[in-house]
């Protein structure tokens, strides 16, 4: 199971490394969404994977099941995902921007500080 | 209880009821001089916390947050930065008129972030604190003014963005692999349980992707590609607030994690080996043919992250003081550099050397503020640039780097070429100047001038309380349990 | 107390453009040097031969450098030189420059180059003494530079200082091997341990990185093209820093360090070559010049050479040849570059060939003019004629080489006569019609001629009293060199022997090429046409620029795709290193865990990020996107993590519907329309993607130790009283991380604000 996870999250990497070496802007946008995913997905996986038994405590018990899922790691990602959301928004915003004021979206023409 | 919890938190606590004074300063109407007044009024009351809080020692939050004499000098040199700063920063004319206090609150913001980096000794809170310190900057470089056919920020931002972003993920991921392998999130503790497997592959690619999310920081080689964009690109202001106190941070973090391996780590040694020469050559020979000066101190600073990471090569308890030592120092010396720039510059716009002809007339406190922070940067004494390369070659010399060290004074000597240009241009150029008009400046500028030569020259004359001060509050950094 | 003399001059330095500002005549300045000469004076004559006095004091003590000061006999010496020609500089360039507008930065900068130099001789640490060496070849950078409105003077400055700040860097990597080699930062200690360094493995290291030092700071042969050129300086800069002190640093240096460097054929071998070449080059290039001050730049070289040459033989008797040739040099070198100045402030012109019969007009100028010069030329009763027969017995007291030397010598002495009176008797005597249009040549100020004569009276008085001067001076800095007492006494006269009979051929040879001078001038610009180390240095220096260019084209060409391709490039690299170097492959087969709904799900998720990667049409993107996000929802909820699937599914849902809203903006989505690119890029990024799954995988096989994770879930439902411990987690156990993640989405929200703000006002403006 191990390997199809892996094999899973190399191709997401691919696909956002893809799309991130693309000229348009919209590429870039969706090559960093699918990094993120790829990114949360490596977290998630790296500390462990259990199936069906969520880190709750169950009503009258104190403590989580034992065997629960790792609940670090999930806030961890938590907090991953939603601060991705953040730069993603943030992002469009920058790049919708960028194309109003230079009215490309050519991320390569974008050089206008490297004249020597 | 309570009460050592303040006397522990208290820089955090100013600054964090400052920064909340800003934001409701933000709301009014015209509040750019009262944003910067606040914003002064805090960052004056941070260095004195911190000052206050120098011997202070606290674990906090779950043992996420240690305050001592490690965190508490380096709030306080952000702190003084960030007073040079908002002093550097004037009324932020090349900032869009409509949210200029914004820069005040962004500014405060990201401060936060630093001054919560020194203590964070909890990976979780280490990024969220790296976050919080580089997501206003990318809005501060996003909000210089736009004139005529200008767009550089833009495409700074971008940039500045995407590599940040990138470095952020790839240093969370490499905090991911460091907790699968230690399942901890405390750096002491995942240092600790990383000794024995640090040979490994998983442990060497966990630390290598943290490391490089920080040399995006630091703009080491090939990490680096933002930063001449966006000192470029950025205000005045905003490059030099990005040119200093990032590259602080990073440090701290990297001395952190560095102290997992053992100077005899190969591996590491040989990729920080490589990657250090690759960073002072790149920038060093990059530089030389830059006009722009923004963008010149750009490429420099990637030849600088090349020197700092020189004590990282030692991997022991000297190189880490000592790339502390000069990152401290480079934060001072840069600003120098930049509060010429802000105040040469005619209405915002960027400074080619060119335009540092007739300084010395023009303005000869800052022809002086320029040349002594050129002098240091290019590692000439008796300022601080020298003595914190000294004591990197030293310390990378002891543990056996020869070759290493003879490839470093190659390249001060490749520098030495175009800081000259500069020095050049600001002291003796003359004839070709367009603008002999003199330079007026104000009382507080005059007061940063000479405070940022003060400290240059008193870091580089007095380093031995400042490197001994270091090496003993490194001792609960580096200190194997 | 050594600091101290240091710091006064510094200090005066600090003064000096507020006294050029106001009423206070300016060469009362020269005070402060004079009052250090007199401080010196007395010390250094009360010590007595062989002694010391020292003092030090912490500084940077891990490092090795602490603030250690050593008045020795040769230290002294220098030092007495530094402040006695610094006084006379000083009252000189008031003078020279009166009324001038920078008078007051010159002499700023004068005196921070006075005291660089004296901290220079006087340092007996390296890493000290290093610094001193660095800004004395700053403060000489900017005092040549100083002529700033002529652009070759600025271009000479970065010449003269790149090759000495270079030399400069090698030196402290030699010196950093031999303070570590010897065990110690002190000079003092450093020359004991001469058996210790002579037996190190590094000692050709060190020894060939501290020759290169001292022959860029001296003007040695390859590296002499920047004192000639550093002629552009203002005329008392040139008379101070290239005739008394700076390029005397080199020499210094080595004849400091002999005993611990001495004895094998590379120190005298190389020594002995470069002093030659030096000496005959600078003789040769000399003899061709016309106009003053270069034609003492190159006897500057010349003497240097002769210097060089004469601690490459490390005698007894060339040590102390090489103190009086010192001694002799400084005092009329300096006079004769004052003198050249005086000229060129009245006459307005420096050139020989325009000059002629000054001596009515300028009489006591004159005289100076004369004393010095004959001084110079080796007459006697002059000191200069002492140095002269000095070098003479050195070279008839050789064992080995003794003739090869006597003819280098010799042949170099005459065209060293020859130039002193080119230099100093041509202007004055000569029947050269004088040509200096529009202007009425006259005396010049007391200040112009005071300190050229002074200096060369005491080139006589020092010739007449050889033997005093011998037991003072020379006897104590021969001691300080070789650390043993002099053996012998110095005198003016040796009656008739080998060295007069030398002394007799140098004369008559050096008056006849004198004689001839004018016949050798036209050639000046054929001899000045053959390449030397000057054209290389040129070459180096466009190379360098021209190299640098092309790098920032190809790596820094601004297109931000290929700035991407080079940081996962390496990325990709270092990943690959690791596992090619430490092996480690995990294991890749399929074991039989396999789940079918996870996998189906993984296979949704890449199929679907593939898609995004390919697909063309905007909405095509969109809904590929969707399914990426959902399969990894869902694969959350599986793995346990409902919290995870929820936040995930509605940060989904947002991102596509906000994608929407901006997507129809954006133009349509192209390929790479080149095929070779494309599969380059593919090649790139499966490269990066593969690596992570071999990380992924190792990551799953290995765990070292218990998670922290079981202590938050015991505690989250006793103390925290909440049953999701992941909830427990973020808003409780680590609510200080959660609280900065609000403030950045805060920030990001108010960012977005702020750039949409603008585009808002836009809109009103355009439609109001």
């Amino acid at each position: 199971m191990n390997l199809v996870l892996a094999l899973c999250i190399g191709i997401l990497f691919t696909a956002g490394i893809v799309c991130l070496l693309q000229r348009c802007m919209m590429r870039l946008v969706v090559g960093l969404i699918l990094l993120g995913q790829a990114a949360n997905l490596i977290v998630f996986t790296g500390a462990g994977l259990t199936s069906g038994e969520p880190a709750l405590v169950a009503e009258g018990a104190k403590v989580p099941p034992p065997g629960a899922a790792d609940a670090l790691p999930q806030a961890m990602v938590l907090t991953a995902i939603v601060i991705g959301f953040g730069l993603t928004v943030f992002a469009l915003t920058l790049l919708n921007r960028a194309r109003e004021t230079s009215g490309h979206d050519d991320l390569d023409a974008f050089s206008e500080t490297d004249r020597i | 209880m309570i009460q050592e919890f303040i006397m522990a938190f208290l820089p955090e606590l100013v600054l964090l009821a400052g920064v909340l004074a800003v934001f409701v300063v933000t709301l009014y109407n015209d509040r750019v001089a009262r944003a910067r007044a606040v914003s002064l009024a805090t960052a004056a009351a941070l260095v004195v916390s911190c000052l206050i809080t120098l011997r202070s020692e606290a674990t906090l939050f779950d043992g996420a947050y240690r305050v001592d004499l490690f965190s508490q000098w380096l709030k306080l040199a952000f702190g003084v930065g960030y007073l040079a700063v908002i002093l550097l920063g004037r009324r932020v004319d090349d900032i869009r008129p409509d949210i200029r206090p914004e820069f005040f609150l962004f500014l405060g913001i990201s401060m936060t972030g630093f001054v919560f980096l020194a203590s964070s000794i909890d990976a979780i809170t280490l990024v969220v604190s790296l976050e919080l310190s580089s997501f206003p900057l990318f809005l501060l470089v996003a909000m210089r003014r736009e004139r005529e056919g200008q767009r550089m920020q833009m495409e700074s931002a971008i940039k500045f963005m995407m590599f940040g972003v990138a470095a952020n993920g790839v240093m969370l991921f490499g905090l991911s692999y460091l907790y699968g392998l230690t399942s901890t999130t405390s750096i002491p503790l995942m240092v600790q349980r990383l000794q024995p497997v640090i040979d490994g592959p998983l442990a060497l690619a966990g630390l290598g992707l943290t490391f490089a999310g920080l040399y995006y920081k630091l703009a080491v080689f090939p990490f680096h590609f933002w930063t001449p964009d966006v000192y470029q690109g950025a205000s005045n202001e905003t490059a030099g607030i990005i040119a200093s106190m990032p590259k602080l941070g990073a440090v701290v973090i990297l001395v952190r994690f560095a102290a997992a391996a053992t100077p005899d780590n190969q591996l590491i040694t040989e990729i920080l080996t490589v990657l250090a020469v690759a960073s002072m050559f790149y920038g060093n020979l990059v530089a030389l043919v830059q006009r722009d000066l923004k963008r010149l101190l750009g490429f420099s600073t990637i030849a600088h992250a090349g020197y700092t990471l020189l004590g990282f090569v030692a991997l022991d308890e000297a190189g880490f003081s000592a790339s502390l030592y000069y990152m401290t120092g480079y934060l001072f010396m840069v600003l120098a550099c930049f509060v010429v720039i802000s105040r040469v510059s005619r209405d915002g716009e960027n400074v080619a050397i060119e335009d540092l002809h007739g300084l010395h007339r023009r303005s000869p406190l800052l022809a002086l503020t320029m040349v002594i922070g050129i002098f240091a940067l290019a590692g000439i004494p008796p300022f601080v640039g020298f003595m914190g390369k000294f004591a990197l070659l030293n310390a990378a010399f002891a543990r056996g780097h020869t070759v290493l060290v003879i490839l470093a004074v190659i390249n001060t000597a490749i520098a030495a070429y175009y800081y000259l240009r500069v020095v050049h241009a600001s002291f003796f150029g003359d004839r070709d100047a367009t603008d002999q008009m003199p330079i007026a400046l104000d009382g507080s500028t005059r007061a940063l001038c000479i405070g940022l030569i003060a400290i240059v020259i008193l870091l580089g004359v007095t380093p031995a309380p400042v490197i001994d001060a270091i090496t003993t509050s490194l001792a609960s950094v580096v200190a194997v349990p | 107390m050594l600091l101290w003399p240091v710091l006064l001059l510094a200090a005066a330095g600090l003064i000096s453009p507020y006294v050029a500002r106001s009423r206070i005549p300016v060469w009362l300045l020269a005070a402060a040097p004079a009052g250090v000469f007199a401080w010196l004076l007395s010390s250094y004559l009360r010590l007595g031969v062989g002694e010391t006095t020292a003092e030090s004091l912490g500084w940077f003590d891990p490092l090795g450098a602490s603030l250690d000061f050593v008045l020795d006999g040769f230290g002294g010496l220098l030092a007495l030189l530094i402040s006695g020609v610094g006084t006379l500089i000083v009252i000189y360039a008031s003078g020279y420059l009166a009324g001038h507008r920078d008078l007051g930065r010159l002499l700023l900068l004068l005196f921070f180059f006075m005291a660089s130099m004296l901290g220079l001789v006087l340092a007996d640490n390296v890493i000290l003494l290093f610094v001193f060496w660095e800004l004395t070849s700053i403060t000489s950078y900017l005092l040549v530079g100083f002529n700033h409105e002529d652009k070759a003077a600025r271009a000479k400055a970065l010449q003269a200082l790149l090759v000495t700040g270079a030399g400069g860097l090698a030196m402290l990597a030699g010196f950093i091997l031999l303070g570590t080699t010897a065990e110690s930062w002190r000079l003092s200690e450093i020359v004991q341990a001469g058996d210790l360094v002579r037996s190190s493995p590094v000692y050709g290291a060190l020894t060939a990185c501290i020759i290169i030092g001292a022959a860029a700071k001296s003007a040695q042969v390859p590296l002499h093209f920047w004192l000639p050129n550093a002629m552009a300086a203002p005329t008392p800069v040139s008379a101070f820093l290239h005739s008394a002190t700076m390029v005397k640093a080199g020499v210094f240096l080595l004849a400091k360090l002999s005993p611990a460097l001495d004895g094998t054929l590379l120190w005298h071998g190389s020594l002995s070559v470069l002093g030659s070449a030096t000496l005959i080059t600078g003789a040769v290039l000399g003899i061709v010049q016309t106009d003053l001050k270069r034609i003492l730049a190159y006897t500057t070289l010349s003497v240097l050479g002769i210097l060089t040459l004469l601690i490459g033989i490390g005698t007894e008797l060339a040590i102390k040849s090489m103190v009086v040739f010192l001694l002799g040099h400084a005092l009329y070198k300096a006079a004769l570059f004052m003198v050249a100045g005086t000229v060129d402030h009245e006459t307005g012109t420096r050139d020989v060939r325009r000059l002629g019969g000054l001596r009515r007009a300028m009489p006591v100028t004159a005289v100076a003019a004369l004393l010095a010069a004959f001084s110079k030329a080796g007459f006697p009763p002059f000191f200069g004629f002492v140095g002269k027969e000095y070098v003479y017995k050195t070279g008839t007291a050789l064992d080995q080489a003794g003739t090869a030397f006597i003819v280098v010598a010799v042949v170099g002495n005459m065209f060293l006569l020859a130039l002193a009176l080119k230099a100093g008797l041509h202007p004055f005597w000569s029947k050269t019609p004088l040509d200096a249009p529009g202007r009425t040549v006259h005396e010049a100020p007391w200040s112009l001629w005071g300190p050229p004569l002074a200096l060369a009276l005491c080139g006589l008085a020092f010739g007449l009293a050889a033997g005093l001067v011998g037991e003072a001076l020379v006897g104590k800095a021969v001691a300080a060199i070789r650390l043993e007492p002099m053996t012998s006494s110095l005198s003016l006269w040796h009656g008739l022997s080998l060295p007069l009979v030398l002394s007799v051929v140098t004369m008559a040879g050096g008056l006849l090429i004198y004689a001839n001078r004018r016949l050798i001038w036209p050639h000046r610009g054929r001899i000045e046409a053959v390449p030397g180390p000057s054209s290389v240095y040129e070459t180096m220096v466009g190379n360098l620029a021209e190299v640098a260019k092309r790098k920032t084209r190809i790596l820094q060409s601004g297109a931000l795709t290929r700035y991407v391709a080079i940081v996962i490039a390496a990325a990709t690299f270092l990943l690959g290193w690791k596992f090619l170097r430490f092996g480690g492959w995990p294991d890749l087969t399929i074991g039989p865990d396999i789940e079918i709904l996870p996998a189906v799900l993984c296979v949704l998720a890449a199929g679907a990020a593939l898609g995004a990667t390919i697909a063309t049409s905007r909405l095509g993107v969109l809904v590929a996107l969707g399914i990426v996000g959902i399969a990894i929802a869902l694969l959350f909820l599986h793995y346990s993590a409902p919290d995870l699937a929820i936040t995930q599914i509605l940060v989904e849902a947002l991102t596509v519907m906000l994608l929407m809203l901006v997507v129809y903006k954006l133009p349509p989505v192209r390929r790479e329309p080149r095929p070779g690119v494309a599969a380059a890029k593919w090649a790139l990024a499966a490269g990066f993607g593969g690596g992570m799954t071999l990380i992924v995988l190792q990551a799953l096989e290995l765990q070292v130790a218990p998670s922290i994770s079981e202590q938050l879930a015991t505690w989250s439902y006793p103390a925290a009283h909440g049953r999701n411990v992941v909830n427990v987690i973020l808003v409780d156990f680590r609510a200080l991380d959660t609280f900065g993640e609000m403030i950045v989405l805060t920030i990001a929200a108010l960012g977005v604000l702020s750039l949409l703000a603008r585009r808002k006002r836009k809109r009103e403006d355009a439609g109001s």
